[in-house]
């Protein structure tokens, strides 16, 4: 199966390496890294320890969004049929895309599989309690229901890279790829994964997640008078 | 004709503000057209500061009491549409930003591909 993931990195020296070491091995050939515009030592440790990876390097800081549609753009090009995307600060379980990919080849109409993540001992109250909000009232609004509307884990078909496509530059690009599946009516499916939180956590704050809400009830509003 | 201590604050902000915009302009920061344009919005503040009655007029028809409440709305209105029209251009540039930005590192990525393949680039 042609597959790529893509890993946003911003200033990740001091956990690249483990990152990247968490890969079986198998799937390093296949990774591609997006770097918005690291100050730090991160470009010189990718390309000096892992060769093998497809690394690019955005000159200026452009969100997480940007990151991923770059990676995404460089998947296609490469004629990928899968995109996995994921975060790089270690939360994610690279061992988990297999899962991810079975989907796929065990489901060939479904086009979009979404990584939930199981709220355990690890997770923490208040992004638990928002990301709840946030899925709640996307539910609501959409119709379309997915219990981790946040969870950046997820895979989709490279041919439905148009109908997801994002505009947003940061967090919200979660929030905009679930609204444009919902609105093309694109057929999904969600397995759990596993969450690791650090001590050091990058995500989203209280401030991104009025953001997004906000954001949620805008697009709602323009579609409907789009309609 | 009196004038008080806010139509020489009106006036001072102004004349320093067309200092500021030729001072601008001669930095090459914008062109002739913008320097015509603000030129003129400042000027403006200094007439309607020395000369407020000239306005006095559009009081009626607009149902406005005084003259400081209707430049108080015309200032709001004014600075909105700037607002406006700073945020539209700053997505715009932003947009092209991203494009700039994103096509750079999808070329460079392929030129440092060439060259580990034994090519110079």
């Amino acid at each position: 199966m042609n597959y790529r993931i893509v890993a946003p990195v911003y200033n990740e020296e001091k956990y690249i390496k483990k990152f990247i070491e968490a890969f079986p091995e198998k799937h390093l050939p296949h990774l591609i890294l997006v770097d918005d515009g690291s100050i730090d030592k991160t470009e010189k440790i990718i390309k000096e320890n892992y060769p093998e990876i497809t690394y690019l390097k955005h000159k200026t800081n452009l969100g997480k969004g940007k990151s991923l549609e770059t990676g995404a753009m460089k998947a296609i090009k490469e004629k990928a049929g899968i995109i996995v995307v994921m975060d790089s600060d270690l939360q994610h379980k690279p061992s988990d895309i297999s899962r991810f990919l079975r989907v796929f080849q065990k489901n060939p109409d479904i086009d979009i599989v979404f990584g939930s993540r199981v709220a355990g001992v690890s997770s923490r109250l208040i992004p638990f309690i928002g990301n709840k909000i946030i899925s709640i009232t996307t539910n609501l609004l959409y119709g379309y229901f997915i219990n981790d509307t946040q969870s950046g884990f997820r895979a989709f078909r490279s041919r439905i890279f148009n109908k997801i496509r994002w505009e947003s530059h940061g967090y919200s690009v979660e929030i905009e790829m679930i609204i444009n599946a919902a609105k093309h009516k694109l057929k999904y499916k969600e397995i759990p994964i596993d969450t690791i939180y650090l001590e050091k956590y990058k995500g989203m704050n209280i401030l991104d997640g009025i953001s997004v809400l906000f954001k949620i009830l805008g697009w709602k509003v323009f579609k409907t008078f789009k309609k | 004709m009196e004038i008080n201590g806010l139509q020489i604050a009106s006036v001072v902000f102004s004349l320093s503000m067309i200092f500021f915009t030729y001072y601008c302009f001669r930095k090459k920061y914008f062109g002739a057209i913008s320097l015509i344009i603000w030129g003129l919005v400042f000027f403006g503040i200094i007439i309607t500061s020395i000369f407020p009655s000239i306005f006095k007029e559009f009081l009626p028809i607009l149902k406005v009491a005084r003259l400081f409440d209707l430049f108080i709305v015309v200032g709001i209105f004014f600075l909105i549409v700037l607002t406006f029209i700073n945020f539209i251009h700053l997505q715009k540039l932003r947009k092209k930003l991203g494009h700039y930005v994103q096509k750079d590192a999808l070329d460079s990525e392929e030129t440092q591909y060439e060259t580990s393949d034994g090519e110079t680039s």
